[in-house]
């Protein structure tokens, strides 16, 4: 029973699911989506339509959803290396320790 | 709570929201990383202590105003439109439950700037009235210290006459001196607040022979802990008027 319940919750992790929302579960879905048909179309040229319904489906649906995230992180990036790097807070070994 | 408190809390996010306010918002992927980051939750490992849940508290008040998808279909997102009572548990979330210690925005692989989003809920609690009282009057009163510091300066230098006693017991001379605004002196040092952020630094300064003097206020600024920017300004301000003054 103790080994289930590991199991089980190695699965399901609990903050995971207490922060997800369900735009969540289906961008997750679609990309992952996205990124099987690509492989299966290296495989099965016949993948092909497959491949570029699923890239149109996500790219409409981009914008829209959190998948933005991987247009905007850069900028978050580049904020955070403004606020910490700028004052030599990070990378870590610009500190000399006598 | 002052009426239309709602309306003024989100006239503040609007007024906040700048470029890196914006992307702090926008970039979460949800992944989780930085539980592991935050004290909060290594003490207490449960979901609400998660820098991104906690951080997500703002999104969903976010997504309700500027998402097009979370109007359409809240339920989607999972957001929520800014009520009183919600205003009231995020504030009380935004002061007792993150330090701003920036540990979960140097482990996330964004970036997301959680610290930022809860200085911004702060900011929206100051302005209905929703912050903490000992706070609002630590501010106000480090704003009057400023203004009139001739009001506390006898029992300021007095405690540091007795700290000299401690200071001189710490590094073995005698002559050892704390000296306060001394004019043009090379270092003005700016204790975060009582002796024991004042003594440890004195005892390098004295030990290394430094030309310093010691600043009449505290490094402390309860304005950026209400995430109030006017009042911040204001305290911060009357160190860089006495750094002036001593030159």
């Amino acid at each position: 029973m103790y080994y289930q319940n590991v199991k089980l919750y190695t699965f399901i992790e609990r903050n995971l699911k207490a922060l997800s929302t369900p735009d969540d579960y289906f961008a997750v879905l679609l990309v992952s989506l996205f990124l099987a048909t690509a492989a299966l179309w290296l495989i099965n040229p016949a993948a092909q339509v497959y491949f570029y319904v699923i890239s149109a489906v996500m790219l409409v649906y981009a914008p829209f959803s959190k998948i933005r995230h991987c247009i905007y992180f850069a900028y978050a990036r580049l904020f955070f290396g403004k606020f910490v790097g700028s004052r030599a807070v990070l990378p870590h070994n610009q500190q000399q320790v006598m | 709570m002052n009426p239309g408190s709602v309306n003024t809390a989100l006239g503040i996010l609007n007024k906040q929201l700048n470029q890196p306010l914006s992307a702090a918002l926008e970039v979460c992927a949800r992944c989780g990383i930085c539980a592991e980051a935050c004290h909060y939750y290594a003490a207490d490992p449960i979901p609400e202590h998660v820098p991104a849940a906690r951080a997500e508290e703002l999104r969903k008040v976010y997504r309700t105003e500027h998402d097009l998808l979370s109007r359409l279909f809240p339920g989607w997102t999972k957001s929520e439109p800014l009520t009183e009572e919600k205003l009231a548990s995020l504030a009380e979330m935004a002061f007792s439950k993150c330090t701003l210690c920036y540990r979960c925005t140097t482990n996330c692989p964004m970036g997301v700037d959680t610290p930022l989003l809860m200085t911004t809920l702060r900011a929206m609690a100051t302005a209905t009235g929703n912050a903490p009282e000992i706070l609002e009057m630590l501010a106000d009163a480090a704003i009057e210290k400023g203004r009139d510091p001739s009001s506390y300066l006898d029992f300021f230098l007095d405690s540091i006459r007795d700290m000299e006693k401690d200071l001189q017991d710490l590094t073995g001379n005698p002559n050892a001196r704390i000296p306060v605004q001394k004019q043009g002196a090379k270092t003005l040092y700016v204790a975060l607040s009582g002796a024991h952020t004042i003594l440890p630094a004195v005892a390098i300064f004295e030990t290394v022979g430094e030309d310093w003097t010691l600043s009449i206020y505290e490094a402390s600024n309860y304005g950026v802990f209400l995430g109030d920017a006017s009042r911040a300004k204001e305290i911060a301000r009357r160190i860089v008027d006495e750094a002036k003054s001593l030159a």
